[in-house]
């Protein structure tokens, strides 16, 4: 009797902890969510048989869906993670935090991580599928693994910088060492390439389907074989090419390998259907431990001092292993199983699981409550970065011109004002486009509140509608996901609608030029009975709005 | 990004149009007839002015917001006095959205032309004979942010109200900068020689040279 009630008063206890959970919708969930913010974004691979695409979607407070962007149907699964790329400049550009998504369409393209707007699109290669390797932020700018080859792009337009042609691929980022770039193909080819110059390679035997670990001034590659594996340690020479592998860092290994991780300069962790194993490299050889017995064939991960993974079996679950003695082995309290890949990762004092279905929990590990699923946080949101590299050559020219009329500054004022003000001029005209697009982020909105029609579903109310007003009839669609932009709601609600939209990309946006062919004097859409001052390609529509095109 | 597809004022009938442009254009040759001091020969030189003034708006279309009517206006006023500078501002403003594009909003530009107009006629911009170059550039350039304004209430009504009025000057304020550079510019360049082409020759000395048609008053 005492017993059963300590037990009641700990469930009691553990009330505030409850782990949070939702179910997402249409197909696998492969990959670990990104958490950002107030949200957590979190990407599905869409259903085999077509009836939902693949998506990313940003889950706020109580698993409420913020926005959602979807991907073109391929017939390869969305497996790439979602990277979350901090601002920064280069040679190339300024960029502001932006998350990095690729798809297996081959689109590759950089969104704003609170509310999804479109950064920069750009498209790859495509052969038979587009991109499944990770994304990898490297120094150089944004090192991208297509189907056939590797290109460094700049992050701050998606700009290609350079591009070499390897062999076929699926699911092999690169890494980059010392500027030169290695990166594994299905043939077992090793390629090495620095920018600029031709690749080259070196041949191993299975296929390589993760990035190359940098271990002990070598690379580590856990090859995939028919029945096994084999991981394999290749010391670079100077001009940083691999060579071949001494018989004492070979190590053959079980079938299906997962994709390993690097704990520090010498150390890696591998995995494959016989476990997960610490190796430690030492001039004789592979120093291995055997931390667990149960299938891995998805990433590793090592996050805050943890390893994680996530068991691919049918009762598999979790694990999260200590590595540093400063933390302890994680007992996961969700009982989440089943198939899946995707490591847990640590959100907020909990950690988020997901399993291929689609199930996501939040495993809160104490009484806080700064996972943005679980609860609000009182997080103050960053101030996002802008592109002012358009400002500074502006800066530079009026500075650069000003310092020159400072020769006619004899002559007075006036005179230098006459001299210097037609660059001044054309400075500013040049400089237009990306002023604008500055200037409306910072625009007053107003917001209306949204206007119900007593026709439409109730099932539509509090998510986004769309309503078409064409000259001889009015469509409406919503109960739907929401989505981050006007132009994204407006293209799903035409899709499920049968109607055309004519899109026109211009310098300053994307316009929205003929619905189902009827063009007249344009279009215009008002959020709310309020005409947004921006384009809809850039306006970040509410979760819950009615959004009505007509003609203007 | 800003969407200026479609974002205008309310859209006219044919005859509210075609009314509105009898409007201007009556008021026009109404302020011409008026002036006592005007004669053909002012009367030639000012339209060809304003047909000068009006190509060189249509020509500087693609450059945002960068006006030569302004400037032209402002000097108008300064030497022509204020009848004729609202004249010339009014049929600028025709002659010039008769190839840009008509509607609404031309009632706003040319009442906001002409209240330019009217301030270069009030504002002592010319000092014997000579323009006052720096007064003139400030006030050229001071002059967009009014226009701008002026011009921008016109996309009232037609689906956008006051509630939008705020992030409608917001986003115009670009274009107004532009339009004040433009019209430092233009002033600094060519305000003096567009004030020796307004300025009236002094014609009755025609009358003794033979052969010379005097110049004959309209009124």
């Amino acid at each position: 009797m005492r017993s059963t009630l300590v037990l009641v008063l700990i469930a009691l206890f553990l009330v505030p902890f409850a782990s949070a959970s939702l179910t997402v919708p249409g197909g696998y969930v492969s990959t670990s969510p990104l958490v950002v913010d107030d949200h957590v974004l979190i990407r599905s691979s869409g259903t085999f048989d077509g009836t939902s695409p693949p998506m990313v979607r940003a889950y706020a407070e109580g698993g409420a869906v913020k926005w959602v962007i979807e991907g073109k149907a391929t017939m390869q699964p969305d497996m790439a993670d979602l990277v979350l790329m901090p601002a920064g400049s280069s040679a190339c550009g300024t960029w502001p935090e932006q998350v990095i998504i690729a798809w297996s369409s081959g689109l590759l393209e950089a969104r704003s991580p609170d509310e999804g707007l479109p950064l920069w699109q750009v498209n790859t290669t495509v052969q038979g599928w587009g991109l499944t390797a990770t994304p990898v932020v490297v120094e150089e700018g944004l090192l991208i693994t297509t189907r056939g080859g590797v290109e460094l792009r700049c992050p701050s337009n998606g700009t290609l910088l350079h591009a070499a042609e390897t062999g076929l691929g699926w699911r092999n980022p690169g890494t980059m060492i010392n500027g030169t770039v290695h990166v594994g193909d299905e043939t077992g080819r090793l390629w090495s390439w620095t920018p600029g110059e031709p690749p080259s390679f070196i041949e191993l035997e299975g296929a390589i389907r993760h990035a190359p670990l940098a271990i002990n001034g070598g690379l580590l590659v856990h090859l995939q074989t028919q029945r096994s594996s084999m991981v394999q340690w290749l010391p670079l020479d100077e001009g940083q090419h691999p060579t071949p592998s001494s018989q004492a860092h070979r190590l053959t290994s079980g079938a299906s390998p997962g994709m390993p991780v690097a704990l520090n300069g010498t150390t890696a962790v591998v995995a494959d259907a016989s476990g997960v194993y610490v190796l430690q490299w030492t001039e004789g050889g592979w120093d291995a431990t055997r931390l667990s017995t149960a299938p891995v064939q998805g990433p590793l991960r090592f996050e805050g001092g943890w390893l994680t993974g996530s068991v691919n079996a049918p009762e598999g679950g979790f694990f999260a292993f200590a590595m540093t003695s400063e933390s302890a082995d994680v007992a996961f309290g969700a009982d989440l199983r089943g198939y899946g890949t995707a490591p847990p990762v640590l959100c907020g004092e909990g950690w988020l699981l997901v399993k291929d279905a689609g199930h996501v929990v939040v495993d809160v590990q104490s009484n806080d409550s700064s996972c943005p699923l679980v609860s609000s946080p009182a997080l103050e949101v960053a101030q996002e970065s802008v592109d002012k590299s358009p400002i500074v050559w502006t800066l530079a020219l009026m500075t650069a011109f000003l310092a020159g009329s400072t020769a006619f500054y004899r002559r007075g004022l006036l005179s230098a004002l006459r001299w210097s003000s037609p660059f001044l001029l054309i400075a500013l005209v040049a400089l237009m486009p990306a002023l604008m697009g500055l200037w409306a982020d910072q625009a007053p909105q107003s917001e209306g509140e949204p206007v119900w029609d007593e026709a439409w579903p109730e099932a539509w109310r509090g998510g986004q509608v769309v309503v078409f007003e064409l000259p001889n009839e009015t469509l409406a669609f919503g109960g739907f996901e929401p989505r981050p932009t006007p132009l994204e709601a407006t293209m799903v609600a035409a899709d499920s609608l049968g109607l055309s939209v004519s899109l026109e990309d211009h310098a300053l946006g994307t316009w929205v030029t003929a619905i189902n062919g009827t063009t007249l004097d344009g279009w215009v859409y008002e959020v709310n009975n309020v005409r947004p001052m921006i384009g809809a390609d850039a306006y970040a529509l509410p979760s819950s709005s009615v959004l009505v095109w007509r003609l203007a | 990004m800003f969407a200026s597809v479609g974002v205008h004022g309310p859209v006219l009938s044919p005859a509210a149009a075609l009314a509105l442009d009898v409007v201007l254009l009556g008021a026009a040759t109404l302020l011409l007839l008026s002036d006592k001091r005007m004669t053909r020969h002012h009367g030639v030189l000012l339209l060809s002015f304003v047909a000068v003034v009006a190509v060189l708006r249509v020509l500087m279309a693609n450059l945002p917001n960068v006006q030569p009517v302004t400037v032209a206006v402002l000097l108008a006023g300064a030497t022509l006095g204020a009848r004729r500078g609202v004249a010339f501002a009014i049929l600028v403003t025709m002659l010039s959205n008769a190839v840009l594009g008509d509607g609404y909003w031309t009632l706003f530009q040319a009442v906001g032309w002409a209240l330019v107009a009217v301030t270069g006629a009030h504002a002592h911009l010319i000092q014997d004979e000579g323009l006052l170059l720096g007064r003139a550039t400030l006030l050229a350039g001071l002059l967009a942010l009014p226009f701008g304004f002026i011009t921008n209430l016109s996309l009232l009504g037609g689906g956008v109200g006051f509630a939008e009025l705020p992030a409608l000057m917001w986003m115009g304020l670009p274009f107004d900068l532009s339009h004040a550079l433009g019209n430092t510019v233009i002033m600094l360049w060519t305000g003096s020689l567009m004030v020796r082409m307004l300025t009236p020759v002094n014609v009755p000395d025609a009358l003794e040279m033979p052969g010379v048609e005097a110049d004959v008053h309209l009124t």
